[in-house]
């Protein structure tokens, strides 16, 4: 490597650290520490690199590292490199990396006040809907029990028979007397023997008449007889 | 006769080879696009007319070498030109549209292609979170490294080794390597 290239890093360093004492909050690059072993190392020659597409060596780093440069083709392809990227970066949107993570994380707090301004009025209808639902339950519940309460405290008029007896009594006050009697003739016949007529569909049989052992009236003896006399009216003659 | 145009078609697939590597070298040593361009233009015809004298084995250093020198003779006329604009100004107090220091301070590569822009961004991803802040904040903020240090309430000597450590992981990542290839 040219050694005038490198005493004129080393003297820029060395004017860059009396820089620095005199004016610490104006520091740039060039103000750090380049010496001689800057440019043997990838590391080094990266940093100067950058240092260089920067714009932050001075007239004469500048000068220097060109011409360090033309003896050292690796040194224009760290600068290549370094163009590259600092290019691609200062491209890149604002709100990459760092500062692109507490946008997200901003962005993400953000939606989650939204949503949660969105469900909010959702839960709180819930919230609505489930303390009706529990209050509906327990107004159910509690009228269940009262009306369980009423039904058992009712009197029961198989327990309670002179109520039943007194109802029976006040229903046969209402019925007229003629009804009363016909009553009393039902019971009476159905107290000797049933007789239920009852309407079939297979070919009558007189046999199942057979009432040998039943004492039947005579009022319905002849009305048995007069309907045999006459000619009862078929089914079609009565609807048509 | 027919080894010459060997050598001349070899040195032109050279500029097509490295053609992004050494437009973003010129751009580093210009800082300007347009400067960029045309020294990329002369370092072709530079190198086309003296490929006589290319060893195939060193022609990428050789290139660089012509693009350099193209460079800096370019630097030179533009600080000249930079002077006489400035003393036109000063006398004729107009013509500041002239002056050659705001193509300097334009930003770099204005052209990074967009898949390469996602690559460096997963890189960048890839670093150290203090790493990270640090770049973003020199390169893309602009900020110093005093402030940077004083935002972040570290010592200087920190940010600086953060900073140096980030450039050097970025430049042996995967990713800016394939980057590196992918136009070969």
């Amino acid at each position: 490597m040219n050694c005038g290239v490198c005493r004129i890093l080393t003297n820029e360093a060395g004017q860059s650290e009396s820089l620095a004492n005199q004016n610490r909050s104006q520091l740039r690059v060039s103000d750090v520490n380049m010496n001689h072993s800057e440019l043997n190392t990838p590391e080094g020659r990266t940093w100067l690199a950058f240092q260089y597409v920067s714009g932050e060596l001075s007239v004469d780093g500048v000068e220097a590292f060109e011409l360090a440069m033309l003896a050292d083709a690796s040194l224009c392809e760290a600068v290549a490199e370094m163009t590259a990227v600092c290019s691609a970066v200062r491209q890149l949107p604002a709100n990459t990396g760092a500062v692109g993570n507490n946008t997200a994380a901003n962005t993400v707090a953000t939606a989650t006040q939204v949503s949660l301004a969105v469900v909010t009025p959702t839960e709180v209808k819930a919230r609505k809907s489930g303390t009706g639902m529990m209050l509906a339950s327990l107004v159910t519940v509690v009228c269940c029990g009262i009306l369980a309460v009423v039904v058992s405290s009712l009197p029961n008029s198989t327990d309670r028979p002179e109520l039943a007896v007194s109802s029976r009594e006040d229903s046969a006050v209402e019925i007229p007397a003629a009804d009363v009697v016909a009553a009393e003739l039902l019971v009476d016949v159905w107290a000797n023997g049933a007789v239920v007529v009852v309407v079939v569909d297979h070919e009558f049989d007189e046999s199942e008449l057979a009432t040998d052992d039943l004492e039947v009236p005579e009022w319905l003896l002849a009305a048995v007889a007069i309907s045999a006399d006459e000619q009862p009216a078929t089914r079609e003659t009565e609807l048509f | 006769m027919a080894h010459d145009d060997e050598i001349r078609s070899l040195v032109e697939q050279a500029c097509v080879d490295f053609e992004r590597e050494l437009r973003a070298f010129l751009l580093g040593v210009l800082k300007d696009g347009h400067l960029a361009d045309d020294a990329y233009q002369k370092t072709v015809v530079k190198a086309i007319e003296a490929c006589s004298a290319v060893n195939q084995d060193t022609i990428k250093g050789w290139l660089f070498k012509i693009a350099l020198n193209e460079a800096r003779e370019m630097k030179r006329v533009s600080k000249r030109q930079s002077r006489l604009n400035q003393a036109v100004s000063e006398s004729a107090n107009s013509f500041s549209w002239l002056q050659s220091s705001e193509s300097v301070a334009q930003p770099l590569l204005a052209a990074t292609k967009i898949e390469e822009k996602a690559i460096i961004e997963a890189a960048l991803q890839r670093l150290d979170e203090n790493y990270r802040d640090v770049v973003l904040r020199r390169i893309q903020k602009g900020q110093t490294f005093a402030e940077i240090a004083a935002d972040l309430n570290r010592p200087l000597g920190t940010i600086l080794t953060w900073m140096r450590r980030a450039l050097l992981e970025l430049k042996e990542m995967d990713e800016l390597r394939r980057l590196s290839d992918f136009d070969k």
